[in-house]
């Protein structure tokens, strides 16, 4: 009986991943129990340890067990370069597809009043703290092109112009109502490299 | 099993659900507020499902559930621009926020159309028209959904609203006559007059007073969980 409650409790608990439904996780639970109940150990030890010490950079706010993340870390990023995404997502697809060696910003999130998001979820009193030490020369703005992606990048423009920090935004190629991530990779790139002036009215030229 | 074709439809907000699949709140005259399941990748989603653009929607369904079958935008996006696209997130949050789901109303399907559109028009030079806008779907919207203010007169004594007295407002009853010192806000009863008439008969200098007293009244009803004020807040404070 025991067992069964266990089995069953698994399964559940596996649907709390996105595109999991009953069958997959359902096929999750067997192969681990049929095929595989070291790398079942190993997965149950690794996210025990991950959900644990994995928080937030201290710098940039992606995920990290260090203060600071690798990038952040890294000597050879240009650190008055910044680049502001929605998510660690688009943050992965920019460094798998772009060149940039600067540093990024992730906000986990674009503001949406319906999802209760708003400027201190994003992150925002972090990111004026960085501009305001006024050793930022570009800050570029990344995020989607939807109604709160968009309003997201307005927002940002506006504490950018407030810290005199010179805002881009990405803008070519990048489809309207597109999330960064679903781009594809030369679309990305050029949308990277063609990316333009935001606002700004007092930034450094 | 088709529930519904080609019904007019905004989208008021949309959140991932499963993968290739989205949650959707739809306005629509015939249905309300209506929450749709959407297969979509999030890719067409994205392209497809925004706010603030005039479509027709169709769904079918069993029960309480329905799934999207096809949603045709009509025409380009009622609010182009990022400053007005901000006001109409907040245009949506009260619509979300304030109205029943699945409760049909085409006067407020039209009061909400009508809104965006007094949106797009409205100039930023005064006299400030999406003030104007604004306050008249936020005093319609209260009246659909039950929640009108009362105007006439004063809710203990019941003695009629004058022009030149003082009133604090107490949401659901109505105005009461200022009291010297009682630490509320007052409001001017030509104020409280002319929000019983037609918005472009409104003097702009009640556009402040009136913006107030139905930021209270709206407070008062949800209990002050407006998000959308926040990023005007936040703007403000950076100005
Ligand atoms: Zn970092």
């Amino acid at each position: 009986m025991a067992n069964r409650e266990l089995l069953k409790q698994l399964i559940e608990t596996f649907t709390c991943l996105p595109g999991v439904g009953r069958k997959t996780a359902q096929r999750f639970v067997y192969h681990l129990l049929e095929r595989d109940r070291p790398g079942g150990a190993a997965l149950a030890e690794l996210l025990r340890e991950t959900v644990e010490k994995v928080g937030n950079c201290e710098h940039c706010r992606m995920f990290t067990e260090h203060p600071q993340c690798a990038i952040c870390r890294d000597p050879g990023r240009d650190r008055a370069l910044i680049c502001v995404v929605e998510n660690p997502a688009d943050l992965m697809a920019l460094e798998a597809n772009t060149n940039y060696r600067g540093l990024y910003f992730v906000l986990h999130g674009k503001l949406s009043p319906l999802d209760n998001i708003g400027p201190r979820e994003i992150g925002l009193d972090l990111l004026e703290q960085t501009l305001r030490k006024n050793s930022v020369r570009e800050l570029i703005l990344a995020t989607g092109t939807t109604v709160e992606g968009d309003v997201t990048a307005h927002v940002i423009g506006e504490l950018a112009a407030r810290c005199r920090t010179k805002t881009t935004r990405i803008a070519q190629g990048v489809p309207v109502g597109g999330e960064l991530e679903y781009v594809d990779a030369s679309t990305l790139a050029q949308a990277f490299n063609t990316r333009t002036r935001v606002g700004g009215d007092g930034a450094q030229s | 099993m088709l529930v519904f074709e080609a019904e007019p439809a905004f989208v008021i907000h949309k959140r991932p659900y499963r993968d290739n699949s989205s949650l959707v709140q739809f306005l629509t005259p015939a249905h309300g507020r209506i929450t749709v399941v959407a297969r979509l990748s999030s890719k067409l989603i994205g392209k497809t499902l925004q706010p603030f653009i005039p479509a027709r929607l169709t769904c079918s369904g069993r029960g309480s559930l329905l799934n999207l079958r096809h949603f045709e935008p009509e025409g380009a996006g009622l609010l182009a621009d990022t400053r007005r696209r901000m006001v109409g997130m907040y245009v949506n949050e009260l619509v979300a926020r304030l109205t029943p789901s699945a409760s049909p109303s085409r006067r407020l399907f039209d009061l909400y159309r009508e809104c965006l559109q007094a949106l797009a028009a409205a100039t930023d030079a005064p006299p400030d028209e999406t003030e104007r806008a604004l306050r008249h779907f936020e005093l319609r919207l209260l009246d659909l959904t039950g929640n009108g203010l009362q105007l006439e007169h004063e809710h203990d004594t019941l003695k009629p609203v004058t022009a030149d007295e003082d009133y604090h407002y107490r949401p659901g009853d109505g105005p009461e006559r200022a009291r010297a010192a009682a630490g509320r806000a007052v409001y001017r009863g030509e104020t409280l007059i002319a929000l019983r008439g037609e918005p472009r008969q409104w003097r702009d200098e009640i556009l402040p007073e009136s913006k107030r007293l139905l930021r209270a009244v709206i407070d008062h009803h949800l209990h002050g969980n407006l998000q959308a004020r926040q990023i005007f807040d936040y703007l403000k404070h950076l100005a």
